[in-house]
């Protein structure tokens, strides 16, 4: 088993193993594959919206959403008093033709 | 076409850059690059621990550059700024990653056992040096297991060297309380690794 003592230098020694550290450089033509991928950032991000509206939760929400509007415009429409329509006979304007109210012509 | 070699550019120049990239100035843009990427890369390089995800991000935080360059107001250094950026993409990366790990874990328990893929190799920085790299493995694993605010300070000041100041400005804290993040930081790495080397 180790001692308290060497596990505190081990400690420190790992601690401290980063002085000195040198910095991590990006592969060569890194701007060439930056390029490239902005170039086809329009078509990544259509993709995207696409593969984001297919997700089932999303489209299940945007579903439940439309059956709530229907719902509410329908629940609406029930809880108010149909319109009154006029009767047909306040349509019924038209002058009667003298061969109309005699149809029993000699 | 700039000169890849020129590693860092006056404050003066600096801001002339990006003047004229809020113009659309192309070749502003690939100097900023040029001269820029590899302070992306390495801090991101420090957070995610992952090669491949710190050079996606470095492209992701350009590409941010350039289309939001216009709300860079200059209240800050351009470096600050692009500091921000890099840590706030990394810090997504990492909950992305830590989600998919969880969903991983769920679909383990009916059957599809893949935990094993999301459970990253040893990492080790390639700027350590040789005789250090088992000991930055370590310390590597333990920084993975910091809070978000300790492992950002603490992973800012020793892997890419920014001085408190900076820190603060990137992190929008009080310098103090940046010493006190990586006062804690250290603190909860040393009780880590002597758990570590108790087992």
């Amino acid at each position: 088993m180790k001692s308290k003592h060497d596990i505190g230098r081990q400690t420190e020694e790992v601690l401290n193993c980063l002085d000195g550290i040198e910095k991590a450089e990006t592969q060569p033509f890194f701007y060439t594959r930056l390029k490239v991928r902005m170039e086809g950032g329009i078509t990544n991000r259509w993709n995207w919206w696409m593969a984001y509206l297919s997700k089932p939760a999303v489209s299940l929400s945007l579903l439940l959403v439309f059956l709530m509007i229907n719902g509410y415009i329908i629940f609406n429409r029930l809880g108010t008093q149909p319109e009154m329509t006029p009767a047909a006979s306040d349509y019924a304007v038209m002058q009667v033709s003298y061969l109309e109210a005699n149809p029993e012509l000699p | 076409m700039p000169d890849p070699s020129l590693k860092y550019i006056a404050r003066s120049e600096e801001s002339d850059l990006v003047a004229r990239l809020k113009q659309g100035d192309e070749s502003a843009f690939r100097t900023i690059v040029e001269t820029r990427k590899d302070l992306v890369y390495n801090t991101a390089l420090g957070l995610v621990q992952n090669a491949g995800d710190a050079e996606d991000i470095t492209q992701e935080v350009f590409i941010k550059v350039y289309e939001s360059v216009h709300q860079f107001k200059g209240e800050s250094a351009f470096s600050t700024w692009l500091y921000r950026i890099a840590v706030t993409k990394s810090l997504e990366m990492i909950r992305n990653r830590k989600r998919k790990k969880r969903f991983a874990f769920i679909t383990g328990l009916f059957g599809e056992d893949n935990e094993l893929r999301h459970d990253p190799p040893d990492f080790v920085h390639p700027g350590v040096q040789l005789d250090n790299r088992e000991n930055a493995s370590i310390l590597f694993k333990a920084i993975a297991k910091l809070p978000e605010n300790q492992r950002i300070a603490f992973t800012l000041h020793k892997v890419e060297g920014i001085p408190y100041q900076e820190i603060s400005e990137v992190m929008k804290i009080s310098v103090s309380a940046v010493e006190s993040l990586i006062h804690r930081a250290k603190a909860n790495l040393r009780k880590w690794l002597e758990d570590f080397y108790l087992k």
